[in-house]
């Protein structure tokens, strides 16, 4: 990095700010699609600026700018004091104490992505999509690689320095499959916090194989009895719905506003007593958040303990609001955005059920998988969440049995989350190189799981 | 001012053996405010973005990176380079646009806008706020965003000079929510112009929270066949969706649009004139040159209810061997592709208290969401309405939510049309009369 960022601070200081907080990012993203056994597009995109957040009486200024000379980030801090002066008459503000700290993590690599050329990554998406092609049935197939690496410099006049590096890699699939007139997709994606050693050491002929085999059975699967069903559902159905219909509720800044369902709920109890809910930065499987975009150590936060609401998710600013401990969810898509309260990897603790105790004494009801879903909607403000699930099985009498497809499944998670009777030993929790949680137009990686869960009631329409 | 030299970057690619070079650069400058009831946060942007296209033969890399520093740029190079390398042969490759250059167009560009200060965005604000508050306390502003932005477009290539426009825009979001007697509902506007003298900020603010008022006792209604008007800004945002895609060039040759084949042929009712107009005063799609330096034109796409043209961008264009439209659409990281600058849809001749005050049983429909899960392919319109007005005997009667609007979108064109208004409305790059349709399918 060529910027000094004391420079920056000092300079916005002696300009009358009573705070400075500057952050620096370089950011690199990597794709490469495969669609139908041909290259069809290598594009990279890179990014790097930064953003100066000011205080001054009260009122917060902002300013971004990726023209990285001293001139220009002079006037980026003299906008940003101007901004900040406006807001001190029109909304004041207080951010909650927090420790200095000097810091510098990386994300665990071993091969960095740069270090592989071109032809090499073209290769392995080129070859794991040709491979999906095992029946005259498979009518079409995308795959596609992603890599991003994102390093961010966090500086404050309060002393704070943290630098945060993470690479994470991820390889994601369609297969479409055709029976009689009717088309069936399966998407799939897996992603890790880590190098080029994650694509090599993954069998990406035997992933892509495996979401044909799972088309081509799924177009001829019929469409569950609509119902309410006891079901049990996997760890990727638990991680969604805790995040979309759950998580964004605890977010303090949706508290504060009164937009949530949650809102003045802590202490009372939200769920079954099986269920512990846990938001925590640096995680297996999960994306890497060792500190927020405010130099807050991110730990581990327990949202729900036994079913009762212990906390919410906060910034500096909502902390303040709330009068709640900070818990170092303040953050921001890129420099040129300011940090928000978000989640970072969410998900529900283990239990002590192995998966078959689980299944035991289902006489009818379904196994919902996450493999394969599509998408869903959710009103944060009702708790209402419908979500269109992967293909997933009917359980008749304690056993797995035929696969079900174009399954929906909907209910308040509220009512959903004291319907959960028993909780698994097998805690996964995954991320996604190619989406994140989008809020206010800023996008960021998180991650999301829990183990399987048994849930005695929850509403299921077939299409 | 970073200066991006572009002929350093043509030549060196040249001399690495590149066929054709092309570079686009893009500087944003947006200012941005978010409110509730009260001011959030105002925050600048500046944004620089170069890409890279390199051609070798047939082969086409493309890069994008906002580093604009000697050694970010060195870097996009080498990598719009390797990238063409490992590329495969299009087969269908001819060249880079040539012949850049400008036309002419008015009221793209507001000083105003550019040397907006926050004080100036803090008054936009509560000159949306005022005419809410002023409504009292059951209407409340729930989400607010205003952006002013000042972009700047550069391009050459290995053919031609450098071609450079600027042009700037006020944008506004405002979404009201009213509550009273424990009934909720809202309601919300969007507005896009060049010119900061042409958006009403108060009108905004009010229309948005009187309508809020008005839909509070919004009822639903049972499934039906009914006559309906969509109001322009609706019309507008289904004909985006609908035929956006399909009249580009490129969904065409890829044998995705429902229109290949239909040059020359009757597709709407002969009332429709639909033009793709870059060169209109004042419009969010006006510019003086597309994003690969053609000169923007106008391109009638519907002339009286007959498919006329296409719209093309050079790739698109060189493949049947005609002339660009000047429609080329892109980022810095991403190929172009043809989408329409500005769609215009002709008026008629109704007024629109005419066309209400002649439908005996219908819905005047002012909002709908979803409109997005539309199939453009199949031509398969599925909209919700979340706010519509029931008219009776020629009269509104009350309001209306929550019903589906389903139909054959090119079947509707053709023929359902009952009446055109004279009165249009801008909306975003659209500009599009009310328009009335005969018994479409609703569910309630």
């Amino acid at each position: 990095m060529d910027v000094d960022l004391d420079r920056v601070i000092s300079k916005a200081i002696s300009f009358g700010a009573s705070y400075v907080d500057v952050r620096y990012q370089e950011y690199m993203y990597e794709t490469i699609l495969v669609e139908n056994k041909f290259l069809k597009e290598y594009s990279k995109r890179s990014l790097r600026g930064i953003g100066i957040r000011v205080i001054v009486n009260g009122g917060v200024g902002f300013a971004s700018t990726n023209n990285i000379t001293y001139t220009n980030i002079e006037k980026a801090i003299k906008r940003a004091i101007e901004i900040a002066k406006v807001m001190s008459f029109q909304h004041k503000i207080k951010l909650a104490e927090t420790k200095v700290i000097k810091d510098s993590v990386k994300s665990h690599y071993v091969i960095l992505p740069e270090d592989i050329d071109h032809e090499r990554k073209v290769n392995v998406v080129l070859e794991a999509n040709k491979a999906s092609f095992i029946n005259p049935d498979i009518k079409s197939a995308t795959t596609r690689l992603g890599i991003q690496m994102d390093k961010r410099v966090f500086k404050s006049s309060e002393g704070t320095e943290i630098e945060v590096s993470v690479i994470l890699t991820g390889i994601s699939h369609i297969s479409v499959a055709k029976y009689g007139a009717i088309l069936e997709r399966v998407p799939h994606q897996n992603s890790y916090v880590a190098g080029w050693e994650f694509i090599e050491k993954n069998d990406w002929v035997a992933f892509t194989q495996d979401l044909s085999n799972l088309a081509l059975k799924a177009v001829k699967a019929k469409t569950p009895p609509p119902g309410t069903y006891t079901a049990v559902v996997d760890s990727e159905i638990i991680g969604l719905l805790l995040h979309e219909a759950f998580g964004h509720a605890t977010e303090g800044d949706l508290v504060s506003s009164g937009e949530s369902i949650l809102k003045g709920k802590i202490g009372k109890k939200v769920a079954s007593e099986v269920v512990t809910i846990v938001d925590e930065g640096v995680v297996e499987g999960g994306y890497f958040v060792p500190y927020d975009d405010e130099g807050v150590p991110k730990r581990r936060t327990v949202i729900v303990d036994k079913g009762v609401l212990k906390s919410y998710l906060t910034s500096r600013k909502d902390a303040i609001e709330l009068n709640m401990e900070l818990t170092g969810n303040g953050r921001a898509q890129d420099y040129e955005n300011i940090p928000i309260v978000r989640q970072t990897n969410y998900f529900m603790v283990a239990g002590d059920y192995k998966f078959d105790e689980l299944i035991e004494g289902i006489k009818f009801g379904i196994y919902i998988k996450g493999k394969g879903a599509t998408g869903g909607q959710v009103n944060p403000g009702m708790g209402t969440f419908t979500f269109s699930v992967g293909p997933s099985y009917l359980i008749r009498n304690g056993e797995i049995k035929e696969m079900v497809r174009g399954v929906v499944v909907s209910g308040y998670i509220l009512e959903t989350l004291k319907e959960v009777e028993a909780v698994g030993k097998d805690l996964v929790i995954r991320t996604s190189v190619f989406g994140g949680c989008g809020k206010e137009n800023q996008m960021v990686r998180v991650g999301d799981g829990g183990p399987h869960v048994r849930i005695r009631k929850i509403i299921v329409g077939g299409r | 001012m970073v200066i991006i030299n572009y002929g350093d970057i043509i030549r060196k690619l040249l001399t690495l053996g590149a066929t054709e070079v092309e570079v686009y650069s893009t500087k944003t400058v947006t200012t941005s405010v978010s409110f509730t009831d009260k001011i959030e946060v105002i925050k600048t942007t500046e944004n620089l973005g170069v890409g890279i296209r390199t051609v070798l033969g047939r082969k086409v890399g493309i890069f994008g990176t906002n580093d604009v520093t000697p050694k970010g740029i060195e870097k996009a190079i080498m990598n719009s380079y390797s990238i063409a390398k490992v590329s495969p042969e299009d087969p269908y490759w001819k060249s880079l646009a040539k012949g850049l250059n400008k036309t002419p167009v008015k009221n793209t560009y507001d000083t105003k806008i550019v040397k907006a200060d926050p004080s100036l965005v803090v008054d936009k604000v509560n000159e949306t706020l005022n005419p809410i508050k002023d409504l009292g306390a059951k209407v409340k502003p729930v989400r607010g965003l205003i952006n002013l932005i000042v972009e700047e477009v550069s391009i050459a290539n290995s053919y031609n000079e450098k071609v450079s426009r600027k042009g700037t825009s006020a944008v506004i979001y405002i979404e009201v929510k009213a509550e009273e007697a424990g009934k909720t509902a809202t309601f919300s506007k969007f507005e896009a112009t060049r010119m900061l003298s042409d958006m009403n900020f108060e009108k905004l603010g009010y229309d948005a929270a009187s309508k809020a008022i008005e839909f509070l006792n919004a009822t639903k209604i049972p499934t039906a066949k009914m006559d309906v008007i969509f109001d322009a800004e609706v019309f507008a945002s289904i004909l985006n969706v609908m035929i956006s895609g399909p009249i580009s060039a490129d969904w065409v040759q890829k044998g995705k649009s429902p229109l290949a084949g239909k040059l020359g042929k009757e597709i709407a009712n002969n009332q429709v004139t639909i033009i793709d107009d870059g060169t209109y005063e004042g419009m969010i799609g006006t510019k003086e040159f597309d994003d690969e330096g053609v000169p923007t034109t106008k391109t009638i796409i519907i002339n009286e209810g007959v498919l006329n043209s296409f719209i093309y961008d050079t790739y698109t264009a060189n493949k049947e061997n005609r002339k660009s439209t000047g429609n080329a659409h892109r980022t810095v990281s991403s190929a172009p592709i043809p989408l329409p600058n500005n769609l215009i849809m002709k008026p008629g001749t109704y007024a629109l208290d005419e066309m209400i005050k002649e439908t005996k049983r219908g819905l005047y429909i002012i909002k709908t969401i979803g409109e997005w899960l539309s199939n453009p392919v199949s031509g398969n319109l599925n909209a919700t309405v979340t706010h519509a007005y029931l008219v009776e005997g020629g009269e509104i009667k009350g309001t209306v939510k929550g019903v589906v609007v389903s139909a054959d979108f090119y079947e509707i064109i053709k023929n359902n049309i009952d009446a055109i208004s004279k009165e249009v409305k801008k909306y975003h790059n659209l500009m599009v009369p009310h328009i009335k349709f005969k018994s479409i399918q609703l569910a309630g």
